[in-house]
């Protein structure tokens, strides 16, 4: 991994510290939809089916190699990754609607969005994401690729 | 040594709840602490509303109190979760920001307002445990509180705080007061709030009941807090899931009127009576029927 | 939302309200300056704490009520928050 890959900017949750106020998810749908909807929300947290007291949640990492843009069929691609970045996002002009991303993504991040007829996905709010922005506990943050990889691994040698 | 502060109410604990202000304003004596009125205060503005809703105004607003403080030269004293939340945020925001700090200035000069960022934001417990000191409040203690089960509810910001230091300030004035904390397994959970913005149903049913049944089944007499947005949530989803037939016996007090039950005031004193939940109970468990 | 998407596809447009849930608070803190009104029945309870009956802040100063609202004047919250009381539900509508 290069070192300007490892300098982008991604999202770390840690369950221990969510209290599930779902005010991500709230926050999230008011910045792309003018709505307080969590089913707009581009990011998920749900209750832990194990333990009702603990939350676990599903965002895009916006991956090295997208999977959702190698299932994107359209051309050219509407799933494009920033190489400067490394934001993965939908261009909602070119998305035909067929849900291939939604299928392929391994946790399921892209959604079909019935009214729009296409598909979206977190898009990083431009670089500042109103997820973790506004986080109620501080379990959301913004962190560097390499910073993310130290804490993740660090949590499971625990 | 006599410590001030600027008092900033916000909305819920001078409308709401006024036997928390009531309170406050009983203690603050006792532990040498002058509370000097933010006159002409308003909402701070509320963050998960109004800063969603329109940055700008949400940072306007809440500079415009800030300037209010800094105008009484003192730092501020806030006594809720959102407000704690919302001033200091928009404090670190305009102080780490020297063009945005302009920028929102010219907006409060037509109003006669400046803030320059010398003053600090500071939450209730913060002020407790730094400034007045545990020890003071030992020293000031009257009124044993140790026949009493309480259920601790945070509030979500607590956790936002450094270190969530905030979270153990709450557990050493508990400790202080000698009251018996139940462990619940649900402390860290919402009350429901910011997911009452979504569907009230959904916040009650599986964020408010829940906590509510955890707290009953540790046989918590109470519950306890600094956020008057959790008071309300959690004291208004008892009443609304009366009409479904769940009943629970769990006022809910603010920290502030625990701390003045301690402190030897009288459960009538502080308006304990007047809660919407009876508190008839809880009055006669501490032992403080006869007022 | 992009500016070529919205020439593209007019109907793809921004909510121009307010979420049901933003709109009673907001229009209580620019009316009030506080999110609850304050009834009177509360004053008395107030009273008889022994407290002021109306507490220091903008429910008791009706200038500073004015201040936030010149403040949120300047930005477009105020137009998405006095929405529901405009007379031009009918636009609204169809």
């Amino acid at each position: 991994m290069s070192d300007d890959f490892l300098k982008q900017k991604v999202l770390v949750y840690n369950p221990e510290k969510c209290s599930g106020c779902y005010y991500c998810m709230i926050s999230c749908s008011f910045y792309h939809f003018e709505e307080a909807d969590l089913d707009k929300a581009y990011i998920r947290i749900y209750p832990d089916a194990n333990d009702p007291t603990s939350f676990i949640n599903a965002h895009c990492t916006h991956c090295e190699h997208p999977i959702c843009e190698a299932a994107c069929p359209t051309e050219p691609k509407a799933i494009k990754r920033d190489p400067d970045t490394g934001i993965v996002t939908i261009d909602r002009l070119r998305c035909i609607g067929c849900k291939s991303c939604n299928f392929a993504c391994p946790i399921s991040v892209p959604i079909f969005e019935k009214a729009l007829g296409i598909s979206y996905k977190c898009d990083f709010c431009d670089g500042d994401p109103r997820c973790a922005k506004y986080c109620s506990t501080g379990a959301l943050q913004v962190v560097s690729r390499k910073e993310a990889k130290e804490t993740m691994e660090a949590k499971s040698d625990e | 040594m006599t410590k001030s502060y600027a008092l900033f109410l916000g909305c819920y604990i001078p409308s709401m709840q006024p036997f928390a202000e009531a309170s406050l304003r009983r203690i603050a004596p006792r532990l040498k602490m002058k509370l000097i009125d933010m006159e002409g205060a308003t909402c701070c503005p509320v963050p998960e509303i109004v800063r969603l809703a329109n940055h700008d105004a949400w940072l306007y607003v809440s500079a415009r109190n800030l300037a209010l403080a800094e105008a009484i030269g003192k730092d501020v004293l806030t006594v809720c979760n959102g407000c704690w939340e919302t001033l200091y945020e928009a404090r670190e925001n305009l102080v780490n920001d020297t063009q945005l700090l302009t920028e929102v200035n010219s907006r409060l000069a037509p109003l006669n307002k400046e803030f320059e960022g010398k003053i600090k934001v500071k939450h209730f417990l913060e002020v407790i445990v730094e400034d007045i000191g545990l020890k003071s409040l030992k020293d000031a203690f009257k009124q044993s509180l140790s026949k009493v089960k309480v259920a601790v509810q945070y509030g979500c910001k607590l956790y936002k705080s450094p270190n969530e230091k905030f979270v153990s300030y709450f557990d050493d004035i508990l400790d202080t007061l000698g009251v018996k904390v139940v462990d619940y397994g649900a402390e860290k959970i919402c009350c429901g709030f910011p997911l009452s913005l979504y569907s009230l149903d959904e916040a009650m049913e599986e964020r408010s009941k829940f906590k509510l049944d955890k707290m009953q089944e540790a046989k918590a007499d109470c519950m306890v807090t600094t956020c008057p947005g959790c008071f309300d949530v959690l004291e208004k989803a008892q009443l609304l899931l009366r009409r479904e037939g769940i009943r629970y016996d769990l006022p809910m007090l603010n920290l502030m009127e625990l701390m003045a039950l301690g402190l030897g005031f009288k459960p009538q004193e502080i308006g304990l009576d007047k809660h919407r939940l009876k508190t008839d109970s809880l009055i006669a468990k501490l032992g403080l029927g006869g007022n | 939302m992009s500016d070529d998407e919205l020439t593209l596809y007019p109907w793809r447009k921004k909510v121009k309200t307010l979420p049901e849930s933003f709109k009673d608070p907001i229009e209580n803190i620019i009316r009030v300056g506080h999110v609850p009104k304050l009834v009177v029945t509360r004053e008395k309870v107030r009273e008889t704490l022994g407290i002021n009956r109306k507490p220091p802040t903008a429910y008791k100063h009706e200038d500073a009520r004015e201040e936030l609202e010149k403040l949120v004047k300047d930005t477009d919250l105020y137009d998405k928050a006095t929405w529901s009381d405009r007379d031009d539900k009918t636009e609204d509508e169809g």
